[in-house]
This record gives structure tokens, sequence and C-alpha cells, in this order.
């Protein structure tokens, strides 16, 4: 069995699936992912075996590579916004 | 009869409307604006990581100052301190590199990195 993960290497697995996760351009897909993100994290933190944490790590790998491609797909063809989503960010600072 | 009507009104758009926007135009001096808007203030700064550090549960909001560190004054664990920064990329349209991520831990330095870094794209 290899390694279980360093807490740093699951830091940014976590960053970046949140990342990937708020780039889905659907309100629903994007909330469910981040909520999906952050259970799933939790259970790995929550975890003591490290032959479970190491599973569980390599499935989240393996997650973040769908989850990279469903959101370059649903960024295409997305859809129009929800009634519940701010319809038009503000600009807030111009300075570059 | 509609020819006399439209040549009536043709005349009266030439001789009012014309002139108008001629007198707007050469009041205004000819300029050019090529300046960036100014930064974002740093209380303005300090407000709004303040108030996106509120949205958590875990953090009492009476412990919440910019001097305090996730960690140990706010009782966020590791995996917490991530959204934090994660929430203040969300809220300032940038984002922040892992490396620099890691060094964010406190709020005052979550603030100092907003206010040295340039305004992100804006995300449509």
């Amino acid at each position: 069995m290899a390694n279980p993960p360093s807490a740093k290497t699951i830091l940014s697995l976590y960053a970046s699936m949140l990342r990937t996760s708020r780039s889905f351009s659907s309100y629903n897909f994007r909330e469910y992912f981040v909520r999906k993100t952050k259970m799933t994290f939790r259970e790995i933190q929550n975890e003591e075996d490290p032959a479970k944490v190491s599973a569980l790590y390599s499935q989240s790998v393996a997650d973040l590579a769908v989850l990279k491609r469903s959101a370059i797909v649903n960024q295409l063809y997305g859809g129009w916004k929800l009634a519940v989503e701010n319809q038009k960010p503000r600009r807030e600072r111009g300075d570059t | 009869m509609s020819f006399a009507r439209i040549a009536l009104r043709s005349a009266v758009r030439t001789g009012l409307a014309q002139p108008a926007s001629r007198l707007l135009f050469n009041r205004l001096p000819p300029r050019a604006a090529f300046s960036a808007a100014a930064a974002l203030e740093p209380a303005q700064i300090e407000r709004r990581v303040l108030d996106v550090l509120k949205g958590f549960d875990k953090v009492n909001p009476e412990k919440l100052v910019p001097a305090s560190s996730f960690t140990e004054d706010l009782g966020l664990d590791s995996l917490d301190a991530v959204e934090v920064v994660m929430a203040v990329e969300e809220e300032f349209a940038i984002e922040i590199p892992d490396a620099e991520a890691d060094e964010i831990k406190t709020v005052q330095q979550a603030i100092d990195y907003i206010a040295k870094t340039p305004e992100g794209e804006l995300y449509l």
C-alpha cells in the first residue's frame, strides 16, 4: 500500500476540487459539487485508518479529473442563470 | 399633404436638433481619459474580508478582528482555512495560487494579499 497522502497534498486537492466545482455554470450543479466536495473532505478528515484515507484520496483525485471535464462541458451548455443567482456581477475595481 | 408633413418634420429636426447637439459638442473640451480607476480602499478591503468571514458558521463574530488567526483565534481547522481563502477569492474575483494561499493564516494576511494583488478578470 502506498504511503498515505500528506496533509498538504490533501489540502491542495481540496482547493482545486473546490475551485473546479465553483466553475460550473449551472447553479444546481455548482452548489451540489461544492457541497459534495466539502462532505467528502470532512470524511477524509475524520478517517483514522491510513489505508482508507489513501483510498478516499485516490478516489477524489479520479473524481477531480471527471469534475474538470464536466465543468468544461457545463460551461459550454450551462443555460441561463436562475432567478436566485446574482445576475450581473458588479465590477468593483478597475486598477488593471 | 403627407409630403408636406414629412418636409416640415425634417425641417424641424435639422433646424433644432442639430445645433443643440453641436452646441453640446463644442462646449465639452476634447479629452481622453486613459487613467485607470483607483484601487480599492484598504478600509473597504478589510470590511469585505471581514464580511466574508462573518458568513462562516464556525467563526465567532466577537473574536473577529483583522489580527485574528484562522486556526488559533477563530477556531477553524485547515479545511476551513482553505474554504476561507476560496471565499475570499470568490469575493474579489481573483485566483490565489496554492503556495501563497498556504501563507495566508490570519485575516490581516488575507487583507494584505488583496491589497497587493491586481484585480482579476470579471467572469460572467
